[in-house]
């Protein structure tokens, strides 16, 4: 079923190469072969099908003329639906490819339940990482996975309402600016890297594969069993504050983009995460501190 | 059996049981399609009405449940907003009639069913224009803003305020004191229509069946655009299927089209439903319409271009050819609506304003 | 001048309107270790009541009322007349509630809002 890299490649700059992560596939074009380099490097494993496959959505990266091809590159998209993307320079296009990509299961998923959250798996324990952008769930999603957990996504995580489970979705990590060094560092290498993109409209981001492991296993949902909601500071004190049901509740309530649209099974899937999970806040002010007050507080209250 | 050569989502539209023959190359184009028509919130009810979502693919059953999420997300969101504009009205007296979308959702129309829309759309009296706008000022709705020449352009010419918004909700309002613009030729006599005007429940209104259908026909043959706006010839052909089964509803159509002199999109539309989509038409019904055809040459150029806009293309990059044919199209429905020297004016403004805002 | 007038509109309005729930059956419950959570089906809203304001939306719900009604009838339950800032609580969870649109205003012969 799945390609060897050469027709990978060829896929991809010609008809469109069939990528399948967790429950999603997508058909992929890009015009300019150093971004689609740059692409094929950070998927290396993960699924490419042969076809023919039911394509959820189409995503095409290309030069909108000549005199954007050649002479100032920049790099249009398409994702078919109503993007309003800011055209960014060739060298950033892995970028544009990542932000299309986010955009299309933002928009268009409604079949699951979407947190903009973190999630991990460990010994069938499955735990939702819920937080605004900067708030350090990137990092701590990553740093849990380069440290004995199964690796579901870092941006979205996806529910299933009707079996209360969730399913991995499992994307490259993006980090920004400050995560980046504490990452290599915590991986000691830089082979499941990207490069750095620097400059952009956020400053600089870097591309993180997660562990072939948890690609490998990217089929197998498991039961939430914990909430975290992480507070990164640099000189914050490390705590840990345990949330009641209600505020556990409405904080995924405000984390998921697609709420409000699945209505009634979404609020009665939420409501029994929020009474069945442990739900705590931690605050902490590096990443392996973090990762302790993560297992300190299952450990304390998970049989 | 899906049949070669004819387009395939056609197929399942008129004939929903074919979905179970299609192979995964065939649901990828009609998924396609339907996505760029805006069509398959449709397909997916159609699949659950005919017990046919059990044979369906589980990655079809996926998408099309995005899609019944969504549809009925918004249809929710319009139904809400209905009941939000009702509560800001509450002491206004006179009659407000809901229009197209969400008119169909409140009647429970076929029509309605997995259908696509945005927007709530009320008709009033046009002396009650300024009193309905302040009731929803008070209840914190906000104009859209629009510049100067727009504002005046909307209260002058066309047929309704500018859209208002409640920043809670963010679903468009659109108060029409007529349904086609006042500078069309084909202006029609909208007391007519508001004095039939029914009421539906608790002091909400819609049109009677046959101006609903006009509404539709006029909105898609007159005042809008056409391309892929198959979902309203769809509409068109629920609501002759669904009304026509009072007998004596064909003959008030045509009545009542013939008084408000719109004989020639009616005639359009007739053909059209029964070109595309086999609508069933009473042969007598054809006959009448056909007196405001308009001259073969003419015809045949209306045949070529619906031809080419109902239906998108295989490739998901518009060509030039598509184009050509929806401005062709825009032009055409521009000179219905406004006296030849203003419409240049505005098709300038508009022009220039597109190229300024893609400046940003 | 204009936002002025509004409140004063809002306020005496409140005060005087006859409220009633449009539908029980369009609330779906979920009590938690802390609050009561309602989701109103017609409009997607979800809310955390505390017992309080639970308390309010049963008594519309019972019957339609007048915020009168309400303040009596609590008086009643509690057993002693009510004080100004338990009053000014009453009318604010009314007024919170005909915006989210729990609640709705009745006509005075009866039917509901136009």
């Amino acid at each position: 079923m799945n390609l060897v890299p050469v027709d990978a490649k060829q896929r991809l700059s010609g008809p469109g190469l069939l990528m399948g992560i967790g429950p999603i596939t997508t058909r992929i074009s890009i015009e300019f072969p150093s971004i689609r380099d740059e692409f094929l490097r950070i998927y290396q494993g993960y699924p490419f099908f042969e076809g023919p496959e039911i394509i959820d959505y189409y995503l095409d990266v290309y030069a909108k003329n000549f005199f954007r091809r050649y002479l100032r590159p920049q790099v249009a998209i398409n994702t078919l639906m109503r993007d309003d993307f800011a055209p960014l320079p060739e060298s950033m296009g892995l970028l544009s490819v990542e932000m299309a990509l986010n955009w299309q299961v933002a928009f268009g998923c409604k079949s699951h339940i979407l947190f903009h959250a973190g999630v991990v798996e460990k010994n069938g324990i499955g735990v939702i990482i819920p937080a605004i952008s900067g708030s350090g769930k990137s990092t701590l999603s990553a740093g849990l996975a380069y440290d004995g957990w199964r690796f579901f996504s870092d941006e979205f995580g996806m529910l299933d309402a009707e079996t209360g489970a969730l399913h991995p979705y499992p994307r490259p990590v993006s980090l920004k600016n400050q995560s980046i060094p504490v990452m290599k560092e915590w991986l000691g290498s830089e082979d499941a890297f990207s490069r750095e993109y620097h400059g952009t409209p956020k400053g600089t981001i870097c591309y993180l594969r997660p562990p072939d492991s948890s690609l490998e296993n990217m089929y197998k949902p498991v039961r939430p069993r914990v909430i975290i909601h992480p507070v990164y500071g640099p000189n914050a004190k490390s705590e840990i504050k345990p949330l009641t049901e209600t505020m556990a509740f409405f904080r995924l309530v405000r984390s998921s983009a697609n709420y409000g649209d699945i209505g009634a099974p979404a609020f009665h899937a939420l409501a029994k995460i929020a009474q069945n999970c442990i739900a705590c806040e931690i605050t902490y002010s590096s990443l392996e501190e973090g990762i302790r007050l993560v297992n300190k507080f299952i450990d304390e209250n998970i049989a | 059996m899906i049949t070669q050569g004819q387009n395939p989502l056609l197929q399942i539209l008129k004939t929903p049981s074919l979905m179970p023959a299609l192979d995964i190359d065939g649901w990828n184009q009609v998924l396609f399609e339907a996505h760029m028509l805006k069509l398959r919130g449709r397909l997916a009810h159609d699949a659950e009405a005919n017990g046919l979502w059990e044979k369906l693919p589980d990655k079809v059953q996926m998408i099309l449940t995005n899609a019944k999420v969504e549809t009925t997300a918004r249809q929710r969101k319009i139904m809400w907003e209905v009941n939000r504009v009702r509560r800001a009205l509450f002491d206004f007296e006179d009659k407000v009639i809901l229009v197209k979308g969400a008119a169909y959702i409140v009647k429970g129309l076929t029509s309605a069913l997995g259908r696509h829309s945005v927007d709530v759309d009320i008709l009033v009296a046009r002396k009650n224009l300024d009193s309905v706008e302040n009731h929803l000022f008070l209840a914190g709705y906000g104009s859209q803003i629009l510049n100067d020449y727009d504002q005046q352009y909307y209260r002058e010419w066309a047929h309704e305020l500018p859209p208002l918004l409640h920043p809670d909700r963010m679903v468009e309002v659109d108060v029409h004191h007529t349904i086609l613009q006042v500078t069309n030729r084909l202006s029609p006599n909208i007391e007519l229509m508001m004095a039939a005007a029914q009421q539906v429940e608790d002091g909400i209104y819609t049109l009677c069946d046959e101006d609903m259908l006009l509404h539709s026909i006029v909105h898609q043959f007159v005042d809008g655009t056409l391309k892929g706006s198959l979902r309203n010839l769809l509409e068109q052909h629920d609501m002759m299927g669904e009304f026509s089964a009072d007998p004596d509803f064909w003959t008030r159509f045509m009545d009542r089209a013939e008084i408000v002199n719109f004989g020639r999109p009616v005639f359009y539309s007739l053909r059209y439903c029964q070109y595309f989509l086999n609508t069933s038409i009473p042969a007598d019904v054809m006959r009448r319409a056909e007196k405001y055809a308009p001259g073969a040459v003419t015809l045949m150029l209306m045949d070529m271009m619906i031809l080419r806009v109902m239906l998108p293309f295989g490739d998901k990059r518009s060509r030039l050819s598509d184009y050509l044919a929806t401005n062709g199209l825009y032009i055409r429905s521009h000179w219905l609506r406004m006296p030849p020297m203003m419409l240049m004016t505005h098709l300038a403004r508009k022009l220039l304003r597109r190229i300024t805002f893609s400046k940003a | 001048m204009v936002v002025a007038n509004k409140i004063i509109h809002l306020n005496d309005f409140i005060n005087t309107a006859v409220f009633r729930v449009t539908d029980t059956a369009c609330f779906l419950w979920q009590h938690m270790d802390d609050a009561h959570i309602i989701y109103d089906e017609r409009s997607g809203h979800s809310q955390a009541l505390n017992d309080f304001a639970y308390e309010i939306l049963d008594i519309i719900g019972e019957k339609p009322c007048r915020l009168s009604d309400i303040l009596a009838t609590l008086a009643r339950i509690l057993e002693r007349p009510l004080e100004e800032e338990l009053t000014q609580q009453v009318f604010q969870t009314v007024a919170e509630f005909d915006k989210m649109g729990l609640i709705e205003p009745v006509k005075p012969s009866g039917e509901v809002s136009q």
